[in-house]
């Protein structure tokens, strides 16, 4: 059984196979999309009385922070010290830690389901992913790598079970390529880089920073450990590490 | 399996997407203009000039585009505001580039569960390149 909604601008989907023939219950699928609202609500930096805008304008002290903001807080630190300064979530004197919520919520949102006994499920929220356990047919997830240069179509298909899987991607039109940073086309970097990890919070969080590296990405993530990559060049060709291998069908 | 060495790579990528593969958004917005100046429309009306669209809401940030019509074409996307995570500084990787793989991608239509892509944003940038070919006459009920 299958839920989408669409909560901070993008599409949440919550796939939870049938046990047996019973179907999940309703309240079930309701918990986690209202677990989502809550986190838009709480981290949008595009709403002027969420958490983070007060943080922003300096209305609230962090020693005053809520524990889901302090707990995001202490990963943003984590990840600025892991991606050697790459990752910040202050910018121009604004607090914006959306590069870190999105993996975040999407992976608490999947704990809540194994709490809720739910062992089997998977949660995409934008086309970042948690998979856990196995799928309808009880083997694990197939997830499709989208094609970045037709995106009506995949590449990829990677099998799996208790793994997180995140794509960044550029705005491809024509023969230009943008990039995300600057706006202006691009000669370099990838298509699309996607990151599988134990789960989708250390894909997400470092799929951005490493697609944002260029080519020096896919070597970041070969030597992060329990990272697997797949980047696709601009030229229709992919390079991936080897340990992907163990996805593929 | 090959090993690749990083100037390897950086060749491979400076090569142009002349390989055969097309590339293009979803949508008909995103299809390249006509070749042919006989085969537009006439219902494919756009009238001359710069439109900016709107900005539209990504949860990672705003999107808004500005698209450049002559001659009843689409001539141009600027992409005027970006959503932007990536930090301020540039890594450097002074270590040599680790044993990968390569396989030429090809496209495929095999079912699976979900897929993992990077779309969020490209909806954004499709929505405000509407708005502004709207402006510039491009869908009914507006311009000439």
């Amino acid at each position: 059984m299958e839920r989408t909604e669409v909560i901070m601008d993008m599409p949440i989907t919550v796939s939870i196979p049938s046990m047996l023939g019973v179907e999940p219950p309703d309240e079930v699928f309701d918990a986690v999309f209202g677990y989502f609202r809550e986190i838009d609500e709480r981290f949008s930096p595009f709403k002027g009385g969420s958490e983070v805008s007060l943080i922003s304008r300096g209305e609230e002290a962090i020693e005053d922070a809520s524990p889901p903001m302090r707990e995001v807080l202490r990963l943003c630190e984590e990840t600025a010290r892991q991606t050697g300064g790459y990752f910040s979530a202050w910018y121009g004197g604004k607090f914006d830690p959306s590069g870190i919520v999105k993996g975040w919520a999407v992976r608490e949102a999947s704990r809540m389901l194994d709490e809720l006994g739910f062992r089997d499920h998977c949660v995409d929220a934008g086309g970042d992913i948690e998979a856990r356990g196995l799928n309808a047919e009880g083997g694990p997830w197939e997830i499709g790598i989208r094609n970045p240069f037709d995106p009506s179509t995949i590449v990829k298909v990677l099998r799996l079970s208790d793994r997180g899987i995140a794509t960044s991607g550029t705005y491809i039109r024509g023969d230009h390529i943008y990039d995300p940073k600057t706006g202006k086309p691009v000669t370099g970097g990838f298509a699309s880089l996607t990151v599988v990890g134990p789960d989708v919070y250390e894909a997400d969080r470092l799929s951005t920073p490493a697609f944002a590296m260029g080519e020096d990405g896919i070597g970041f993530l070969a030597m992060t450990p329990g990272i697997e990559a797949y980047a696709i060049g601009r030229d229709g060709n992919a390079l991936f590490t080897p340990g992907l291998a163990r996805y593929m069908t | 399996m090959k090993a690749l060495k990083k100037g390897l790579l950086a060749s491979s990528l400076v090569m142009s997407l002349g390989g055969g593969l097309s590339a293009s958004l979803p949508g008909a917005l995103f299809a390249q203009p006509p070749a042919a100046p006989g085969a537009v429309k006439a219902s494919y009306s756009l009238n001359s000039g710069q439109y900016v669209g709107t900005r539209e809401y990504a949860f990672y940030g705003y999107v808004k585009v500005q698209a450049t019509v002559q001659n009843g074409k689409l001539t141009d996307i600027v992409i005027l505001e970006f959503p932007n995570h990536a930090g301020r500084s540039q890594y450097i990787s002074s270590i040599a580039l680790p044993y990968l793989v390569q396989e030429a991608v090809s496209a495929q239509s095999a079912r699976v569960d979900l897929i993992s892509g990077a779309t969020l944003t490209s909806q954004a940038f499709e929505k405000s390149l509407d708005a502004a070919l709207k402006k510039a006459g491009a869908l009914s009920g507006s311009g000439a």
